[in-house]
């Protein structure tokens, strides 16, 4: 089989007219701001609880992964092994789909969306935090111990603070990835800002409100990719 | 202190050490010979008309009777319909596996030759792209559990009914929002099969289809499902092709050979199970 190349420019479909009119139409950004705006705030809220849930959960398991003991860390180990290893989309049709044959109903799509989320955003929320708990030097804790706090005092009050402040970020790159990986529950037909957008395109026959829902991932995202990148700067500063 | 990997340096160059640079080629090397391996695979299969010009045909085959895969090939009643008209036109179909909903922007923008995928011709869609004459004759309908209590879309009221994004059925489930016979959620799906599986789980309450396909679903659901209501829409499927495209012409050659010499009825025994009634005009 000669090789083909893939790509082919064919200059008769050179169209920017209809470019323009299938992913820059005016009238229907107007007359379909609102609701993209309405989906865009489901998006947020899902993306924040989230995070907010993930980090809990990460936390605990990051905590969980660094003990000693096995019958902790094994579990804590294949847990994050597991949802960070399969994609995220078979995790949500797992959860919404399979669950109600083990006699669980997830009514709220909402919910659904926020559980898969949150699960597999806590597998990488984990690993963040390992690292950031194990990048403080040893000595912290020996110390800690030394004075007479407990392994848990001295995590609690010592080495945890100190990651925390590591770790943030990386946390805001994870939550930028979280916040776009939101649009993956549109499978399960969530009225995000992805599946509003393409309700709308599918009722219009225009593209155009992909373009917009781009643009809103785009403003909430953007800042918050200069901010970790700000931070990570000034936290190197300080540490070199 | 040494520095990490990728760490700025202190001119502010990036530095990145030697060996991770190598690891990099060789991974992209190994990416690229793995694509280029499954470019020359893909292309050279999937050839069953023995026409001389391969079409792109778009398709969303995850809806049966009318196409879905068996054992890694795309079957059903379009299929073998649309490899007919290409050994008599002249062209071997090359089906590619899409969304619904992503059909008519793909052929309004060149990304595929054709598409066959159980689409009602309707002005709305033929301002955007060409259809070919009608293969077949569709009708809407009610899909429920059979013992949900619902006996037609008047029963509705709050129910969350399911369509697929895109479908004639989302049209249909909109106009009866409109008129208040659904005051509950309309709930969009990528495929019918989602909206199927949400079905059989009670996650919602009804599904507004093409009536052929939930059929197909209600004979192999052991009674479970029923559809309580035909909703007569005088429906009918066309091939559809991006505007003014040459294919037009040669498909409603060929399908008007298909109606007539008996061909048309012999597929549609095959995958619907009964003859059809009338040959669509």
């Amino acid at each position: 089989m000669p090789f083909e190349w893939p790509v082919e420019f064919d200059p008769s479909l050179f169209n920017p007219g209809r470019l323009r009119e299938q992913f820059l139409d005016l009238g229907v950004i107007s007359e379909n701001f609102d609701t993209l705006l309405q989906a865009l705030l489901v998006t947020v809220s899902l993306a924040l609880l989230a995070e907010a849930l993930g980090i809990v959960f990460g936390l605990a398991l990051a905590l969980l992964k660094i003990s000693r003991s096995r019958i902790l860390n094994a579990p804590a180990q294949l847990y994050i092994d597991v949802f960070r290893g399969t994609p995220l989309l078979v995790q949500i049709i797992f959860i919404y789909f399979a669950t109600p044959n083990v006699g669980l109903r997830i009514e709220s799509l909402f919910f659904a969306g926020l559980v898969a989320l949150t699960l597999n955003a806590a597998a990488y929320v984990a690993e963040i935090f390992r690292s950031g708990i194990q990048s403080i030097d040893r000595g912290q804790m020996e110390a800690g111990r030394a004075s007479g706090l407990t392994y848990a005092q001295t995590m609690r009050f010592i080495i945890v603070p100190q990651a925390f402040r590591r770790v943030i970020p990386p946390l805001t790159n994870e939550f930028v990835m979280l916040i776009k990986d939101t649009s993956i529950v549109s499978v399960i037909g969530l009225e995000e800002l992805l599946r509003s957008a393409r309700v709308i395109q599918s009722a219009t026959a225009n593209s155009t409100p992909l373009l917009v829902a781009a643009l809103f991932y785009l403003a909430i995202c953007l800042p918050l990719i200069y901010l970790a990148n700000g931070l990570e700067r000034r936290l190197n500063r300080r540490t070199a | 202190m040494e520095d990490a990997p990728g760490t700025i340096g202190e001119d502010g160059a990036l530095k990145i050490p030697r060996n991770i640079l190598r690891a990099a080629l060789v991974f992209a090397a190994l990416a690229f010979t793995v694509a280029f391996a499954a470019a020359c695979g893909s292309g050279g299969g999937g050839g069953q008309g023995g026409g001389d010009e391969d079409i792109t045909v778009a398709s969303d085959i995850a809806y049966p009777p009318f196409e879905f895969e068996k054992d890694g090939e795309p079957v059903g009643f379009d299929i073998d319909l649309m490899n007919e008209i290409g050994k008599r036109a002249g062209f071997t179909p090359e089906y590619q596996n899409v969304t619904f909903d992503g059909i008519i922007g793909g052929l309004t923008n060149n990304q595929y030759d054709a598409s066959i995928s159980s689409m009602t011709i309707t002005p709305e869609r033929a301002k955007r792209i060409d259809f070919s004459d009608p293969y077949f004759d569709a009708d809407q309908s009610l899909l429920v559990q059979s013992d949900s209590g619902i006996g037609s879309v008047d029963d509705l009221g709050d129910a969350t009914v399911g369509v697929q994004l895109g479908t004639t059925g989302e049209i249909k489930a909109k106009e009866f929002e409109e008129q208040g016979k659904i005051s509950g959620e309309v709930r969009t799906f990528d495929t019918i099969e989602d909206a199927f599986a949400a079905l059989n789980n009670g996650q919602i309450d009804a599904i507004i289809n093409d009536l052929p396909v939930s059929q197909d679903e209600v004979n192999g659901s052991d009674g479970s499902l029923e559809i309580p209501q035909v909703i007569p829409t005088g429906e009918q499927y066309g091939i559809s092709f991006p505007k003014d495209s040459d294919l037009v012409g040669p498909v409603n050659k060929a399908l008007a050979e298909i109606k007539e010499d008996g061909t048309y009825a012999k597929i549609y025994k095959k995958w619907i199970g009964r003859a059809p009634e009338e040959i669509p005009q």
